[in-house]
C-alpha cells in the first residue's frame, strides 16, 4: 500500500489526522449552515495542514493530490448519506409531531420546538425582490432549525456505523 | 372577553398603499394583513387581495387593562372588564395593566391572545379567510414564534412570520419610484438600525435579504435605556418611587442625546407624599440615551467592518435609524458625529420618524400578497 510513508511518520500520521478531521469539521458545518466557518476551515486552515503533511509525508506529489481526492471525495460522500438519512428521519419526526399538534397542540410538539433556541436567520443570499424565495428560505432555515433540534447534525454523523470504518491510512496501519 | 368598542380613541383609517407590488392569488373573500406586534406598539393593515386600497390602517398601543374587582361601577365605560390600547392606557388607574409582549414577543400569553382577538375584533374583517404575515424580532426563536402561532389560533385562518428588518427594508421602499433616477433604492445599499422597546437590530441590506453574517442583535435597547434612568434617578430621589411605567413616559417627553448643557432640560412632576414635586431627570436621561448610542454605534462599526470595502461609501450614506429608539431626539445627528469622529467619510444617518411602525406592516401586507398558497401556514383552531 502507498500510504506506507504516511504511516510510518509519526509527524506525518498525526498531520493526516488533522485534515481528515478539519475535512469532516467542513462538511458538517455545512450541514449545519455554517457556510463562512467552513469556508475559512478549507480556505485558511486546510491548506496550512496539507502543505505541512506533504512536505513530511515522503510520497510523491501525485500521490499526495490523488489521497487528498479520495479523501474529500469519501467525507463528502459520507456527509450526504448522513444528510439524506437525517432528512428522512427528520421528516418522519416532523410528520408525526405535526400530526400531534394539530390533533391537540400536544405538549410533547411543543417540548421538542422548545430545544431550537436559536433565531431564525438566512444562511444563503436572496435578492430583496425574490419575496416568494425569502420564504421559502425562512421555511428552510426553520425547518433546519427544527431538524437540528431533534436530531443534531453532529450526532447523526458521528452515530452512522460506516464513518468509523472509513479506511483511513491510520486505520489500515492498525 | 369583553371590550368596550365605542370609546377607544384609536381609528380605523381607509387609505391607499399604491406602493404595494399588485396581488396575484388567493381566493375571493380573503382578506390580507400585515402585523407589526410590537412591544409598545402594533400597526396592522389590511387589504383585499386584489387591491391596493387599504381596509385598516391602524396603530394600536399593545397594552391589555384587566378591570381591578373594587372599581366603580361606570367608571370604566361600559363597565368593561378589559381595555385594550388607547383606553387601556386612559384608565389604567382602575386596570391591572399587562404588556404582552417584551423584547417583541410574548411573555404573557393569555394577554396576548386577548389582545390579538381584540385586533381581529377591531378590524371587522368580516367572514373570509384571514391571511396575515405578521413581523418577529430578528433575534427571535422557535418558542416564540411557536407562542405567537398559539396566540394567533383563531384570529387568523394562516400565518406567516418573517424576521421584522426584512419586513422595514421592504416597507421603506418604494417601488413606485424605482424608474426615478432622483430615487435611492433604501435596499440597495444601506444600513437598518431598528431600535425597539426589547431588542436593538443593526443590518446589512445590500441588494438581498439579510443573511446570518450581515446582521447584529442586542438586548439593550428602549427597555434597557428605562432600566438605566429608573436606578439613576431612583438614586438622586429615593423618596420619589418611580416606576417603570412612569420612566418611560419621562423618556418618551425628554429622550435625547445632545450633551447635557445642550439638552433642553427635563423637569418632571411627581407625586410624593400626596404632593407635586418637580425633579430634574436631565442627567438620568441623558445617560440612559447615552448608553444606547453608544451600544449602537459599536454595532454600527461592527457591522461596517464586515461589508465589502468598495461598497461602504455608499453604504454610509445610507445609514437608516427606524423603531421606537429612533424618536430619540438628536439620535441619527449624535450617531453621525461619531461615525465622522471615528474617521469614517461623509456619513449620512437618516431617521424614519414617526412612521417608523407603518414600514414593517406595510412590508408585511406586500409580503402577504406575493406568498405563494404553498407558503402559508394554517392554524386551526
Amino acid at each position: 500500500m502507498q500510504s506506507n510513508a504516511v504511516v510510518t511518520c509519526p509527524k506525518a500520521s498525526k498531520l493526516w489526522q488533522e485534515i481528515v478531521g478539519t475535512t469532516r469539521e467542513a462538511c458538517l458545518l455545512r450541514q449545519e449552515g455554517r457556510e463562512q466557518e467552513a469556508v475559512d476551515l478549507l480556505q485558511q486552515q486546510l491548506p496550512v495542514t496539507i502543505r505541512q503533511w506533504s512536505n513530511s509525508c515522503g510520497e510523491s506529489p501525485e500521490r499526495c493530490r490523488e489521497m487528498l481526492r479520495e479523501l474529500f471525495a469519501r467525507e463528502q460522500e459520507a456527509a450526504r448519506i448522513a444528510a439524506l438519512q437525517r432528512r428522512l428521519i427528520v421528516d418522519e419526526v416532523c410528520s408525526r409531531l405535526q400530526v400531534q399538534r394539530n390533533a391537540n397542540d400536544s405538549v410533547e410538539g411543543r417540548v421538542v420546538v422548545k430545544e431550537a433556541l436559536r433565531p431564525l436567520q438566512l444562511r444563503h443570499r436572496v435578492p430583496i425582490d425574490d419575496v416568494v424565495g425569502m420564504l421559502d428560505a425562512l421555511q428552510q432555515a426553520e425547518r433546519g432549525e427544527l431538524a437540528e433540534a431533534i436530531l443534531p447534525a453532529r450526532q447523526n454523523f458521528s452515530s452512522l456505523s460506516f464513518v468509523s470504518q472509513l479506511p483511513y491510512p491510520d486505520a489500515a496501519r492498525e | 372577553m369583553s371590550s368596550s368598542k365605542n370609546s377607544s380613541s384609536a381609528s380605523a383609517l381607509v387609505s391607499s398603499d399604491s406602493n404595494s407590488p399588485i396581488p396575484q392569488t388567493t381566493a375571493t373573500n380573503t382578506v390580507l394583513v400585515g402585523l407589526d406586534w410590537g412591544t409598545n406598539m402594533s400597526c396592522v393593515m389590511a387589504a383585499a387581495p386584489n387591491s391596493t386600497e387599504l381596509m385598516v390602517h391602524e396603530q394600536i398601543p399593545t397594552v391589555v387593562g384587566y378591570a381591578n374587582e373594587n372599581v366603580l361601577e361606570g367608571v370604566i365605560p361600559g363597565d368593561a372588564k378589559v381595555l385594550f390600547g388607547r383606553e387601556a392606557q386612559r384608565y389604567a388607574n382602575h386596570l391591572n395593566v399587562v404588556r404582552p409582549l417584551r423584547g417583541g414577543v410574548i411573555k404573557e400569553r393569555a394577554a396576548a391572545r386577548a389582545f390579538a382577538l381584540h385586533l381581529r375584533d377591531r378590524m371587522n374583517l368580516g367572514e373570509g379567510e384571514i391571511r396575515a404575515v405578521v413581523g418577529m424580532p430578528a433575534s427571535s426563536d422557535a418558542v416564540a414564534r411557536e407562542d405567537a402561532r398559539a396566540a394567533l389560533k383563531g384570529v387568523f385562518h394562516k400565518v406567516i412570520f418573517v424576521p421584522e428588518p426584512f419586513l422595514a427594508a421592504l416597507g421603506y421602499r418604494d417601488e413606485s419610484r424605482l424608474s426615478d433616477p432622483d430615487y435611492q433604492d433604501p435596499v440597495l445599499n444601506s444600513l437598518y438600525i431598528d431600535i425597539g422597546a426589547g431588542s436593538t437590530d443593526v443590518c446589512l441590506v445590500q441588494g438581498h435579504y439579510p443573511t446570518v453574517n450581515d446582521q447584529l442583535s442586542a438586548t439593550f435597547a428602549g427597555d434597557a435605556v428605562d432600566q438605566v434612568i429608573l436606578e439613576a434617578a431612583s438614586v438622586a430621589y429615593p423618596d420619589c418611587g418611580f416606576t417603570p411605567t412612569r420612566i418611560r413616559e419621562f423618556k418618551e417627553k425628554h429622550a435625547s442625546v445632545f450633551n447635557e448643557g445642550s439638552a433642553s432640560p427635563a423637569i418632571v412632576t411627581v407625586m410624593v407624599g400626596g404632593k407635586p414635586r418637580k425633579v430634574d431627570l436631565t442627567s438620568q436621561i441623558a445617560a440612559g440615551c447615552d448608553a444606547l448610542l453608544q451600544k449602537v454605534f459599536a454595532m454600527v462599526v461592527e457591522l461596517i467592518g464586515r461589508a465589502n470595502p468598495d461598497l461602504v461609501s455608499e453604504l454610509l450614506q445610507n445609514v437608516i435609524v427606524t423603531g421606537g429608539g429612533s424618536l430619540m431626539r438628536g439620535f441619527g445627528v449624535a450617531l453621525q458625529s461619531k461615525l465622522i469622529e471615528e474617521g469614517f467619510e461623509n456619513p449620512r444617518v437618516n431617521v424614519l420618524g414617526q412612521n417608523y411602525k407603518d414600514y414593517v406592516a406595510r412590508g408585511a401586507l406586500k409580503t402577504a400578497r406575493l406568498a405563494k398558497d404553498r407558503q402559508w401556514q394554517t392554524l386551526i383552531d
